[in-house]
């Protein structure tokens, strides 16, 4: 070995029990010190315990780099990170063995030691060629863009108030509300929202606005607004919370034959203004969309208001029936006491237009009689939930991307879903996924609360394992810049060089390695590491 | 930029079948801007190369460097040692940067890994096509903007040929009719008239017709 | 070498978001992994290079990725851009008359231990009935 990797640490850890008989430690740690690494065998598994010894042997040893080899260490890196920094070290010349691997090769002892020798070698390997990582202090704005006054909008701006943070909405139409001041329950509680958004004082609105302009990234966008008002702004994160479009399905009607059939926007809109309604109602769902619980929730709302209001005759056609959401069990349960009728169907039931009503025909085998005919004064239609016209040129304008279905495509389903893939840019509601109230406002309070904790402080440390571009090989290809998936990266034009916004960067170094000139490095696995336990494999195995 | 694509390895391992040391010259401009033979299709090449040769059981030693550009005297000198020490040269640039290689090393042989596609742009990542034919007496100004040389499969001057369908080429269905695209474009621009002025029969001595081309800026001559 | 004695060489890719998880399981679980594997972590199947994995096969005898699924990348289209790469590779395997079938590529949740134990056995066995690459490097 190098003299270079004498300077590295091997602190081995947490071996009592089963895995410290396992392994024979004294006999690996005499091999390693024979290659020159200066060893040290934790006697303790305790926390605040085995910090001192950590401290007290890096101090004693004058160690720069160490290789903390153990089982199960994944969750107590950052605590020798921690430990690191706080000894006013560069927490990142630490790699990290784990053990695990060996303790479980266990056929024989010197076999299993053998192998966990080899294991803290590679890690060693790693950490030789590590640099320290700088630690950079960025001063975030304190003020959000809202996009969108919708109920979306209106719930995430109230909690980032409510969190002490400012808000700009910016709505593209004259009045606030969406969607949801057009429904018959939701007109009251929408108005109330609006008035307490409207007082606030932290809260300011743009009405009949657009945004045009973006630059910067998170913690420090630059915003152009224009409509109403035109004014420039800096922000530190954005969340889009703007509506999407109701579609009725496409359908070849006679001219007589349009008021039969009306789409479950329309209706509500009847039930609103408290209009007569017809004897026999029936509903089509999952027609268009057979995902969303939204419709059903509504065609189960909109049905029960129907029968108690005007005791109609109510049938509803489904697919599949989604009650599973908030209280969704109950108030289908509700609709079926109250005697409202609901049918299966497998094939779309053919509607054949009559002089003054709707005939639909149902074919389903499960059913006694496999063919049903129905007769209705109405037809109420499932509308598609389709993207607003909006979406794309504002998704081109956040450098986001849309989905297969052209709503904004969050960046991880399963994390948090209305992170995007840009660092700072949320999305928020329908614009991602039509869904109901009640997962919309969560939606909406569990952003602000991610925002105020990224925020708050006005101040973020970042560390800086953000991929580095070396711009004496760079060649401006503008590679990178295209494939970054989070927007991270830009051209400096000034300086006429590609550099990687840290805040941004997510250090995933899909940059690095689409590269053609391999000017890109990422920190903590450089080129240099990667190809390094290469040729280790070469080196050993076999 | 220059764009070129990197020959089939099978070409590549035939030209170097005899020789048992090369060095593989990439080119750090247009051709690492195009994906074909920059720092990392160095190394791509260079593995493969020395994997075909294992297989063979020939094996191969093969040096790599990729200078700034290979089309220029001053940055293919700092190859000097590495070809000077290897019986072949391999480059991955465009037939400049070869033809650079040849004319500063007679006598070392060297081959092109690379075809020298076209002149051309990337329309998005990892597509490219051609835009222009360097025929050495620009019409853009009379065709819209757009280059009925390079575009039009037959170079025609004066308007589509019979085989433009639905804005399509008749030679490959995948290519806008240059034509189309140039109706189109002077329409926008509202200058339909233009295309009533005949282009005369283009005169190629300033093209590849007239042989091999020259310039030279007597102001900036040392 | 006899192929029975034969112990391919097997460079294993894994993403730290789930291969690294995958394989954490599995070797709780008492899979032990064959002596010639060596493993090596990266942020993301995205940053697997196509030298690295050329090199790899080079000194080598087999290529294995662990990705996330498709569609749960942690940074939506890593494991698309390693996927496109691995094709690259292929490619130039097709060319020079060395088995695709050395480089393969896995879509792994984070919590997979038994298909990863079950992938890299298989593939272990797999590249053993191959023999060694012929494009490797005398030692």
């Amino acid at each position: 070995m190098t003299k270079k990797i004498s300077k590295t640490g091997i602190f081995i850890y947490g071996f009592e029990g089963k895995p410290g008989k396992v392994l024979g430690l004294d006999e690996a740690c005499s091999s390693l010190g024979a290659l020159g690494f200066v060893c040290f065998k934790c006697p303790s598994s305790f926390f605040p315990g085995e910090m001192n010894d950590f401290e007290k042997f890096l101090k004693k040893n004058k160690l720069s780099k160490v290789v903390v080899a153990g089982c199960g260490l994944r969750i107590k890196e950052p605590v020798f990170r921690d430990s690191l920094k706080k000894m006013g070290l560069n927490p990142y010349l630490i790699t990290f063995a784990n053990l695990n691997e060996a303790v479980v090769a266990c056929g024989d002892k010197s076999e299993a030691t053998k192998k966990a020798v080899a294991l803290i070698i590679k890690a060693a390997k790693w950490v030789e060629t590590q640099e320290p990582v700088e630690i950079q202090k960025v001063s975030l704005k304190r003020e959000v863009l809202v996009l969108g006054g919708g109920i979306a909008g209106i719930e995430t701006a109230l909690t980032l108030a409510e969190g002490g943070l400012s808000v700009i909405l910016v709505e593209e139409k004259s009045h606030l509300g969406g969607g949801a001041a057009e429904v018959g329950n939701l007109k009251n509680w929408t108005r109330d929202k609006v008035e307490t958004l409207k007082k606030n004082e932290r809260i300011k609105v743009i009405l009949s606005s657009n945004l045009v302009d973006l630059r910067g990234n998170a913690g420090g966008f630059t915003v152009k607004i224009e409509g109403a008002q035109e004014l420039t702004l800096e922000v530190g994160a954005i969340v889009v919370a703007v509506g999407y479009e109701f579609v009725l399905p496409v359908w070849k009607l006679g001219e007589n034959s349009k008021s039969l059939i009306i789409g479950q926007k329309e209706l509500e809109k009847r039930l609103v203004s408290d209009e007569k309604l017809s004897q026999r109602i029936c509903f089509l769902a999952d027609l268009v969309d057979e995902d969303l619980k939204i419709s059903t929730r509504a065609l189960l709302r909109q049905a029960l208001l129907i029968k108690e209001k005007f005791s109609s005759d109510v049938i509803c056609f489904c697919k599949d029936l989604k009650v599973s959401f908030n209280g969704g069990e109950l108030l289908y349960k509700r609709a079926r006491e109250a005697g409202i009728l609901f049918f299966k169907y497998a094939e779309k039931p053919e509607i054949k237009f009559l002089n003054n009503a709707v005939e639909i025909l149902l074919i389903n085998e499960d059913y006694p009689h496999e063919e049903l005919v129905f007769e209705s004064d109405l037809l109420v239609v499932g509308e598609k939930m389709m993207p607003g016209k909006s979406f794309e040129g504002l998704a081109k304008l956040l450098s986001v991307d849309l989905d297969l279905n052209g709503f904004f495509q969050e960046d991880n389903v399963k994390i948090l879903p209305t992170k995007s893939s840009r660092k700072g840019i949320f999305f928020v509601g329908g614009c991602r996924l039509p869904q109901n109230i009640d997962e919309t406002l969560s939606e909406a309070r569990g952003t602000a609360g991610e925002i105020l904790s990224f925020l708050s402080k006005g101040e973020i440390e970042l560390d800086l394992t953000s991929a580095k571009i070396n711009s004496d090989r760079c060649i401006l290809c503008l590679t990178c810049v295209r494939t970054c998936p989070h927007g991270a990266i830009i051209i400096d034009q000034e300086e006429g060089t590609a550099k990687v916004v840290p805040i941004a960067c997510q250090s995933c170094g899909i940059c690095a390695s689409e590269c053609p000139v391999m000017a890109i490095e990422l920190p903590l696995y450089t080129n240099a590491q990667i190809i390094g336990q290469l040729s280790d494999v070469v080196g050993e195995a076999g | 930029m220059i764009v070129g694509e990197r020959k089939p390895m099978q070409e590549i391992l035939d030209m170097i079948a005899d020789h048992k040391k090369i060095f593989i010259a990439g080119c750090g401009t247009c051709v690492a801007v195009c994906m074909a033979g920059g720092d990392k299709e160095v190394s791509i090449l260079s593995s493969a190369i020395k994997m075909a040769r294992n297989k063979e059981n020939k094996p191969i030693e093969i040096l790599e460097q990729t200078p700034l550009r290979q089309c220029e005297w001053e940055f293919v000198d700092e190859l000097k040692d590495k070809i000077e020490a290897c019986e072949a040269v391999l480059s991955m640039a465009c037939g400049i940067g070869v033809q650079t290689l040849v004319e500063r090393f007679p006598k070392v042989i060297v081959y092109p890994a690379v075809n020298t596609t076209f002149l051309g742009l990337p329309e998005e990542q990892g597509v490219w096509s051609e835009r222009c034919g360097a025929c050495g007496n620009c019409v853009l100004d009379k065709t819209g903007g757009i280059c009925p040389i390079v575009r039009c499969s037959k170079s025609l001057l004066n308007g589509p040929c019979g085989g433009s369908q639905d804005g399509k080429c008749e030679v490959d269905p995948e290519v806008d009719c240059a034509w189309q695209l140039i109706y189109d474009r002077l329409k926008t621009l509202g200058k339909l008239d233009d295309l009533t002025e005949i282009l005369p029969p283009k005169d190629w001595s300033t093209g590849r017709d007239g042989g091999p081309r020259k310039i030279v800026r007597e102001d900036m001559k040392l | 070498m006899t192929k029975r004695d034969f112990k391919p060489k097997i460079t294993v890719f894994y993403c730290e978001h789930s291969g690294l998880l995958s394989a954490d399981m599995a070797i709780k679980s008492g899979f032990v992994y064959p002596e010639s594997v060596r493993m090596i972590k990266v942020p993301c199947s995205g940053k697997i290079e196509s030298i690295h994995i050329m090199r790899a096969l080079e000194e080598g005898d087999g290529v294995v990725i662990y990705a996330c699924h498709k569609e749960a990348c942690q940074f939506l289209r890593g494991n698309l851009r390693a996927e496109a790469r691995l094709a690259y590779i292929k490619n130039i395997l097709k060319e020079i008359s060395i088995e695709e079938e050395r480089v393969q590529m896995y879509y792994l949740s984070p919590s997979n231990g038994v298909k990863f134990t079950r992938t890299l056995s298989t593939f272990y066995e797999d590249l053993k009935s191959l023999g060694p690459n012929a494009g490797r490097a005398e030692e």
